[in-house]
Order: C-alpha cells, then sequence, then structure tokens
C-alpha cells in the first residue's frame, strides 16, 4: 500500500456483497446508455446505407438552373461529383410504353449510378452509347426482355428502339405502378425529348466531398449564384442523419432523443447516487475516525470518490461487454428474424462510438453520483468516531400521535422525518414514473405514424385507367374467387361540388362496404360509425390540416342534405387538399345514382404468392391497372415490428429501472437506520412489526413518489403526445390509465416487495451485531 | 516543559432553558511526556474536554495551546494537517480499518500525510506491540487486546507529541486492559509521547503520573504520583 487512495479499492474488494447494490445500478446505468448509443450508431450506419440506396448519395439538387451556371458549380473544391438527371412522364400520365406498360425515362450521366444512386445497377452497365437502355428488373422478369434485346418504346413521337445493356432494380413506386423504368444516356434522352417536344426540368445532384460545414458551403452557394429555396433542394433525410440538416423536424427528433437518454442519466445519477448516500451513513464512524487520525475534508471525499471509481471499474466491463451481446442479438433479431429493411443491420458488429460514449457518460455519471456523497461524507465530523453513528439520531419535531398501531406509526414517521431524505426518495420514485410515462408515448406514435399496418392496408389494387368507375360486383366477385385472395373490396368514387356550410365546394366523396366500416370503427374520434354505415344521407369525414369539416356539418349535394356524423382520426386517403368524405354504398347511390367502383383492394392470404397475382393479372383486361403493393407493406410491417420491439424493450427495461431502483432505493434508506431497528429489536419489536414498519415507510415513498411523478410526467405525457400524435392525426389526449396501472402496480409492487430483503438480512444477524457493527 | 495549555475552556450545549454548561472555565496543563489520566462519572464533561484538546469540536470560549500553537483558532485544513502530524487518537472501540492488515492499518495516517512510511521504524514498533507475528493479519483476525494494540501502533507511528485515548481498555477484559495500558506507558517513556486517557477504571487511573477528575464540567487536579 503506498496511497491512501489504494484503500477505496481495498474497501471495494472486501465488500462485494455489500457494494453488490451499487455495482448492479453501474452497470446498469453502462449498459443502458452504451445500449442505446451503440443501437444509434449501428441504427445510423443502416439508415445512411439505406437512405443512399432508397433516395441516393446526393446532398443538394438544382432545379430550373441555366446549364452552365450548375455545371459551374463543378469548380467548386467541396464538390465530389455531380450529374444531370431529368425523366420523361414521371407521373405515367403521358402517352410513352414499353409492351402496353407505363414508361418512365430516366436521361442520366453515368456518374449517376456509380456514385448518386448506388447499387442500383443489377445487371449490365450504364448504356455507352445513343441507342442503349437500362431497364428496370421488372422488365426481364414479367415482359421477358435479357442483355442484347431490342426494346422498342411508343412515344407520342413514333416508336424508338434501344438495345437493352442492363437492369436496374424496381423501385416500390414502379412496382406499385405496375410500369418500367428506362434510363438513357443522358444526350440520347435530349433528343428524345426533343423529338416529343416535351417541356424539360432537368435536375443537377450534387455530392460534396465528405467533411464539416455542407450548410456553408449550400450558403454560400445560394449566395454566390443568387438561387432561392426553389432552385436548391436538400437531401433532407441523408443530411438530417448526418447532423447537417437544416431540417427542425430531424433537429426536433435528436432533440426527443436527447431528452430520453438526459432522463436515463438522471436516473442513473438518482440510483447510484441514493446507494452510495446510503453507504456513507452507514459509515459515519468509520469517516470519522479517517477524520481523526488526520484525513483531511479533501482527502475522504477522494476516498469516496475512488471508491465509485473502483466500482466503475468492475462494473464498467460488464456493462459493456452485457451491452455489446445485448446489440448483438437486437440486431440478429432485426436483420434475420424481421427482415426487410432491416436487412442491412450489422449483425456481430462492435460499435466503437457506442462504446466509448457508454465508457464516457458512465464515468461521468459516476463521478456525478459520487459528488453528493463525497461531500456528505466529508462533512462528517471526527467525534463521530468516538459518539458512534451520527445517522441515527433523529431531527425534527417529537412524535406526537402514537396510535395504536405504532409500528406503522413509526415507518410513516421514518420516511416524513427527514425532509431532504423525504424529497430525495420522492424524487428518484417519481424520476421512474415521469420516465415511463415519457417513454410510452411511443407505443401511441408507432400505432399512429406506420399506417400501412392499419387493418384495412391492401396487397393488391386493381383499378381503371383515370380511375373511371368501372369496376362492377360481378367483376369483384370474380376476384375473390381466386385461389389466394383473402378479401376483396371495392370503393366508389366521384370529386363532386357542393355546397358546404360557407359556400361552395369541392369534396372526394368515396363510398365504403361493410368490412370497410368495420374497419372505421377503430379509428372513429367522434360520432357513430354505425349511423353512417345504416342511415342514407349520413357521412363521415377524416381529420386533417386540409378537412374543414367537423362532425356535426352539412352539405348539400345535388339538393340533398349530406350530415356528417362522424370523425375518424385517419383513412386510406392521402391528404389531397380536397376533404374526403366517405359515406355508404347505399349513400352513395341516392345521391350519385348508380355507379360501379373505381378501386377494388384485395388482400392475399398468407400462402399466395406470385402465382395469385399473375391469376389477377389474367383477369385484367386493357384498360385495367394493378398495383402490387406487397412489397411496400412488407417494408412497413418490418419497420412497425422492429420499432415495436425496440419501443417495448426500451420500456421494458425502463420499468426494470423504476422497480431495480425502488427497491435499491428502500433497502439503502432501511440500510441506513440498521441500528435503529437494531434497538427495537431489543426492546421488544418483533419480525412481523418490523416488516409492517418498514413496508409504512416504503408505501410512504410510494405513494409521495406516485404523486409528484404524476404531477410531472402527465403534463410533460400529454405535452410529448400533443407533439408528436394530436398535431398530426387529431386524436385527443387522454389520460393514460393503461400505463398509470401498470407504473403503478410496478412501483407499490416493488416497494412492498423492497420491503422483505433488508427484513431478511436483518432477522439474520443478531441485535447486539446490529447495534455494535457500523463498517 | 509544558506540552499542553488549556486556558478558561467552557462548553455550553443549547441555549436558554435547555442551556448544558458542559465544561466550566477548565484551565491546566501537561508537561511532556506526561501520563494523564482523566476520570469522572458519566456526563460529567470528560468526553467534550477530549473532544476540545484534539480540536475534534469548537469549545465556547477558552484557548487550548499544543506545542505552543493555538489549535482551535486555526481554519480546518491547518487544524487537520497539525492534527494528523501532532495528535495520536486511540478509541475506546478501536475504530481499525477492517480490510486493512495490522501493517496497512498502522501506516495508513502517514499515507494520508503523503509519506513514505519509516519501514525500521514499523518494525521496531510492531516488535514493541508484540505484533510482529500478527503483521498481515486483518482486524476480525485479531482479539480485541491485539486490536487495541495495533490502534496504539497507529497513533504512535506518526510521532505524535500528544496521545489522546479514550476509555482505551473500556472493551477489554482486565489482563489484556493491563497489558494495553503496560504497553502504552512503555510506549510513552520510551518514545517520550505525552497521554491524556480517559478512564473508569480506578487502578489504571492510579497507575498515571497525574490524575484529573472532572465532576459537573469542573476539572480538579488530583495531583501528581509521585517517582
Amino acid at each position: 500500500m503506498r496511497n491512501y487512495l489504494e484503500l477505496a479499492k481495498i474497501h471495494a474488494r472486501h465488500n462485494k456483497r455489500q457494494s453488490r447494490m451499487t455495482v448492479f445500478c453501474i452497470v446498469l446505468a453502462v449498459f443502458l446508455v452504451t445500449s442505446a448509443f451503440s443501437m444509434v450508431d449501428f441504427e445510423y450506419m443502416h439508415m445512411t446505407e439505406k437512405l443512399i440506396k432508397d433516395w441516393g448519395n446526393w446532398h443538394i439538387l438544382l432545379n430550373s438552373v441555366p446549364k452552365e451556371e450548375a455545371e459551374r458549380v463543378w469548380e467548386e473544391a467541396s464538390v465530389q461529383t455531380a450529374c444531370w438527371y431529368d425523366t420523361l412522364n414521371y407521373n405515367l400520365d403521358k402517352n410513352f410504353y414499353l409492351d402496353g406498360r407505363p414508361l418512365c425515362i430516366v436521361g442520366t450521366e453515368s456518374s449517376f449510378l456509380d456514385d448518386i444512386a448506388v447499387e442500383v445497377l443489377r445487371e449490365g452497365c450504364f448504356p455507352q452509347n445513343d441507342s442503349e437502355t437500362l431497364l428496370s428488373l421488372n422488365a426481364k422478369n414479367i415482359s421477358g426482355y435479357a442483355v442484347g434485346d431490342s426494346a422498342t418504346f411508343q412515344t407520342p413521337a413514333g416508336e424508338c428502339s434501344y438495345m437493352v445493356c442492363g437492369f436496374i432494380s424496381d423501385t416500390s413506386g414502379s412496382l406499385a405502378s405496375d410500369s418500367i423504368i428506362a434510363i438513357l444516356d443522358y444526350a440520347a434522352f435530349e433528343s428524345l425529348a426533343e423529338e416529343n417536344g416535351q417541356v424539360r426540368e432537368a435536375q443537377y445532384y450534387i455530392q460534396f466531398k465528405k467533411s464539416l460545414g455542407i450548410q456553408r458551403t449550400i450558403a454560400e452557394l445560394k449566395a454566390l449564384h443568387g438561387w432561392t429555396e426553389e432552385n436548391v433542394s436538400e437531401n433532407t433525410a441523408l443530411l438530417g442523419i448526418m447532423g447537417m440538416s437544416s431540417s427542425n423536424y430531424v433537429v426536433g427528433l435528436y432533440g426527443i432523443a436527447a431528452i430520453l437518454v438526459l432522463l436515463v442519466m438522471l436516473t442513473g445519477i438518482f440510483m447510484i447516487s441514493g446507494s452510495m448516500n446510503a453507504n456513507v451513513s452507514e459509515r459515519a464512524q468509520f469517516f470519522g475516525m479517517l477524520r481523526c487520525i488526520g484525513a483531511g475534508k479533501r482527502q475522504v471525499r477522494h476516498i469516496v470518490t475512488c471508491e465509485a471509481l473502483a466500482w466503475l471499474q468492475s462494473a464498467l466491463p460488464i456493462g459493456v461487454i452485457s451491452s455489446i451481446i445485448a446489440c448483438w442479438g437486437v440486431c440478429a433479431v432485426l436483420a434475420c428474424g424481421i427482415g426487410g429493411e432491416w436487412e442491412g443491420m450489422p449483425v456481430g458488429k462492435i460499435s466503437v462510438t457506442g462504446v466509448s460514449l457508454g465508457i464516457l457518460v458512465g464515468f461521468i455519471t459516476v463521478l456525478l453520483s459520487a459528488s453528493s456523497p463525497a461531500r456528505k461524507a466529508a462533512k462528517v465530523s471526527p467525534i463521530a468516531a468516538l459518539s458512534g453513528n451520527q445517522t441515527c439520531a433523529f431531527s425534527g419535531k417529537s412524535w406526537r400521535n402514537v396510535t395504536r398501531a405504532a409500528d406503522i406509526s413509526l415507518g410513516i414517521r421514518h420516511a416524513v422525518s427527514k425532509k431532504k431524505n423525504l424529497l430525495m426518495m420522492t424524487g428518484s420514485f417519481a424520476l421512474s414514473i415521469i420516465l415511463f410515462l415519457s417513454i410510452s408515448v411511443m407505443l401511441g406514435w408507432i400505432t399512429h405514424a406506420l399506417t400501412t399496418n392499419k387493418p384495412y392496408t391492401p396487397d393488391i389494387c386493381v383499378y381503371c385507367d383515370g380511375y373511371a368507375a368501372q369496376l362492377d360486383n360481378q367483376f369483384a366477385e370474380q376476384l375473390r374467387n381466386i385461389e389466394g385472395v383473402k378479401c376483396a373490396y371495392g370503393r366508389k368514387h366521384i370529386l363532386a361540388d357542393v355546397q358546404l356550410n360557407a359556400g361552395v365546394g369541392s369534396i372526394d366523396l368515396i363510398s365504403y362496404d361493410d368490412i370497410q366500416f368495420q374497419w372505421a370503427t377503430k379509428d372513429c374520434l367522434r360520432g357513430n360509425v354505425a349511423d353512417v354505415r345504416d342511415e342514407i344521407g349520413n357521412v363521415m369525414v377524416v381529420f386533417g390540416k386540409g378537412n374543414p369539416l367537423d362532425l356535426g356539418d352539412t352539405l348539400e349535394l345535388n339538393g340533398k342534405t349530406l350530415h356528417v356524423s362522424a370523425l375518424l382520426s385517419d383513412s386510406p386517403f392521402s391528404e389531397s387538399g380536397i376533404p374526403t368524405v366517405i359515406c355508404s354504398e347505399e349513400t352513395f347511390e341516392d345521391f350519385c345514382g348508380a355507379s360501379n367502383y373505381s378501386v377494388i383492394d384485395l388482400q392475399l392470404k398468407k400462402s399466395a404468392g406470385d402465382e395469385t397475382v399473375a391469376q389477377i393479372r389474367e383477369l385484367l383486361s386493357d384498360n385495367l391497372g394493378l398495383s402490387d403493393r406487397r412489397a411496400s407493406k412488407t417494408e412497413v410491417n418490418s419497420t412497425y415490428l422492429a420499432f415495436a420491439i425496440l419501443v417495448y424493450s426500451f420500456l421494458a427495461m425502463v420499468t426494470l429501472i423504476a422497480a431495480f431502483n425502488i427497491m435499491n432505493s428502500v433497502s439503502m434508506s432501511v440500510a441506513a437506520k440498521r441500528r435503529e431497528y437494531g434497538m427495537m429489536r431489543a426492546i421488544g419489536l418483533d419480525k412481523r412489526q418490523l416488516t409492517r414498519m418498514i413496508k409504512a415507510e416504503a408505501m410512504t415513498y410510494a405513494v409521495s413518489g406516485c404523486l409528484a411523478g404524476c404531477a410531472f410526467g402527465l403534463p410533460l405525457n400529454s405535452c410529448f403526445y400533443k407533439m408528436a400524435i394530436t398535431n398530426y392525426w387529431g386524436t385527443p389526449w387522454k389520460l393514460p390509465i393503461a400505463e398509470l396501472l401498470i407504473i403503478f402496480t410496478v412501483v407499490f409492487g416493488s416497494s412492498l416487495i423492497a420491503a422483505y430483503v433488508p427484513v431478511k438480512r436483518l432477522s439474520e444477524s443478531s441485535i447486539v451485531e446490529t447495534i455494535n457493527v457500523f463498517f | 516543559m509544558n506540552l499542553l495549555e488549556v486556558q478558561s475552556l467552557s462548553k455550553t450545549y443549547g441555549s436558554g432553558n435547555t442551556a448544558v454548561r458542559a465544561l466550566k472555565d477548565v484551565t491546566f496543563s501537561v508537561r511532556k511526556g506526561e501520563f494523564v489520566a482523566i476520570v469522572g462519572e458519566s456526563g460529567s464533561g470528560k468526553s467534550t474536554l477530549l473532544n476540545m484538546l484534539g480540536a475534534l469540536d469548537a469549545p465556547t470560549s477558552g484557548k487550548v495551546f499544543v506545542d505552543g500553537k493555538d489549535i482551535l483558532s486555526m481554519n480546518d485544513n491547518t487544524q487537520t494537517v497539525f492534527r494528523r502530524r501532532n495528535i495520536g487518537f486511540i478509541f475506546q472501540s478501536f475504530n481499525l480499518i477492517p480490510e486493512l492488515t495490522v501493517e496497512q492499518n498502522i501506516v495508513f495516517p502517514t499515507l494520508l500525510d503523503y509519506q513514505k512510511p519509516d519501514t525500521q521504524y514499523l518494525d521496531e514498533l510492531l516488535a514493541v506491540l508484540n505484533l510482529r507475528e500478527r503483521k498481515n493479519h486483518l482486524p476480525s483476525q485479531l482479539s480485541g487486546g491485539q486490536q487495541q494494540r495495533v490502534a496504539i501502533g497507529r497513533a504512535l507511528f506518526t510521532r505524535p507529541s500528544l496521545i489522546l485515548a479514550d476509555e482505551p481498555t473500556g472493551n477489554l477484559d482486565s489482563e489484556n486492559s493491563r497489558e494495553v495500558i503496560a504497553l502504552l506507558k512503555e510506549a510513552s517513556a520510551k518514545y517520550e509521547r505525552t497521554v491524556i486517557m480517559i478512564t473508569h477504571n480506578q487502578s489504571i487511573a492510579q497507575s498515571a503520573d497525574r490524575i484529573l477528575r472532572v465532576s459537573d464540567g469542573v476539572v480538579s487536579d488530583l495531583g501528581r504520583r509521585e517517582g
């Protein structure tokens, strides 16, 4: 032993059992922080890859900028690569076809596939001359094209033939619209566009060199060339994930993540600090002795801090290793179990950032946690060495309300006698509740945000060109009879001018059948969906910023009155700026006359595969289109599942922290009064009374913690809910009764369990030992 | 030559009707190398007096000089360093650090002073205390008498001029008590340390060079033992 600080290490080694609680707290804190940062890091890597794959590896896009001016950007030292990009028939509303399928033609340069849209090229190479083209894979799979074949494009200006030089991957958009994408060399594209007399809106993709300050470069370019917001579009998703976006949404997400990590850290600090404070209280005589034999206040502080660091030394590897293993597990489940868009999650990797930040935050958390107990230990007077345990003396008012249930009264008295202790314990309990209530909002968010998980989401949509009402009931029946089709449901649609409350306006009137009404019931905010289904003249509307209609409003259509009888939080239709009004098929016919369906949606059985889709295609005449949404549905389903797993694991972890924190706090509070309990046992307190006394104390903390937790947690829950859900989907905040019940059960349950552990420990040691042993 | 000078020392706890005067205008001095026993009833003010002598507690009024230095007027840091270098404490309940061995417990105050322990002196002290064979043992592996001998070693190791002992035999049987006192006296004489010891045991008090009686906060000198 060469330095007095080695005492801390020796103490930690000899008191493993006593410091087990504290070490476990540190392990948990390090585990949580490392796991959180590692998963964020993995998600960052995965998302960056995915965003580059889905949206391209570009940072800004120039629109409506003269060619010479755009190309001058190449001279900038900060630009890594740039290329032209333009499309013909992007909206598939012009007469460009390949073998009867809608054709979207893209003109670009080879650097687009090399640097911007990486991983898109699946076979072959970029067109080497004006007569070559790349096609999307569905041209190969459905129409049977191969490299070297000739493909004839039907264009408004006539037919043009190109040689297929390769294939690019399909997009979910091309699959959904059953269209083909063709890529031409930019020069060939320009001449084709000219022949067809198309108005061009060429875009110029720019990728900057990987360095900080992309936003500054963008601002400088804008200023230099006088470009406006309309001229420059940012790849906000990619820039956002790189932390260089000007998008408030991305900054907001980082903000929420930071608040949650801060809350977890704060809970960690509370847990460790509480556990160390109790430990220091128990060892008051020891610190008094140290002061007597010459230890200065600073030295006592250093000893306590070093003890915490010694615990950190043993807790750190456990926390980090268990977190690495947990992250491997989660990544493996995401990548292999869920798949879809999570297939790219890195499995078996160690996040250097996560581990380093975990260690750093663990270190800071422990140092911050140790500061209060260290100050407390340094304040212990040297007289404590002579007079015994200082903490046993109760301060405050005398105890007057002695009732028959003296043990319970005494327990409550113990809890409330020291204001600071009560405040700390209440704070510690409340923090767990606040954390739980804040995070539980995410559960509501995932069910709202990931909409395709709704029961009405179709796998296949069948529609007429121009969404004409030409699909009759008989055709719907034919579709239903195909092997592999689970259900088929049609919608009639009309864009109608109506007399609204405040004047004339347009509405999208859409009909629902019974099964769709059944699904809509779950999204009903106000009113009654059954009234809309059963009574002619009743309609329902969807909450949204573009919808001025509300429950009780009326509209006049063809001289008849429609009543808004229900308000929905969500529907399968995207906001178009025109209010969506939903009615029954009977109401539709009554107001608009007999009509066929515009769209028929199909849901397939799990066993159904491509052969079912092929059978559906066979039934389609030339004017009918098919939108295959299985791929995008699987993508979002896997996203939903992954988010759900992450949110539920996080919530389970928070619940575990809450339970453990409470048990630890109660146990430590009891340990600090060990000597007094010993004295009470000496004067006749039996084990049952001791248990009741400690239970009463724990329950007092639980009640005050729940009150404080609700006082702060519910407004926070409501605020987060409004920010994340009400503002977007209109669902009003409701008292989270289920969540409150869960967390109250956890709080009171763990408080009760917590009371038994120290009683068991006290009963195991003799009364004399309990009174005399301070160390 | 006086090592300790106590001048008009008073200590009052509380105020008004509940005020308790634990020490009343106490004045006395102790010579260098003297072995003094303080006796008195429970609650008479013995421990309060010892706390003031070790600068563990602040008096209501009065001064305490150790080696000519007014220890009660020092700030907390200076007091700590002074205590570390000049005053050794021996407690009734030994107060050893349970995780440290005999040897480590003895040298610990030196480490607090950022000094390298004098191993030769340590060996000599272990021999005097008859703990050589036990130097690597933990306190829990020692008898009460042995533990108190370790505490004496710890108090002596920094070569303090004053040793304050609060009922050092209070937790020991008569055999061990005799041994410990003999050892304390031997060490005091050999290393010329001044020892002030609180005791309830009359025969132990009788073996001291001088006895001070504390009664109701007043200290009276019962005189020096001749010879």
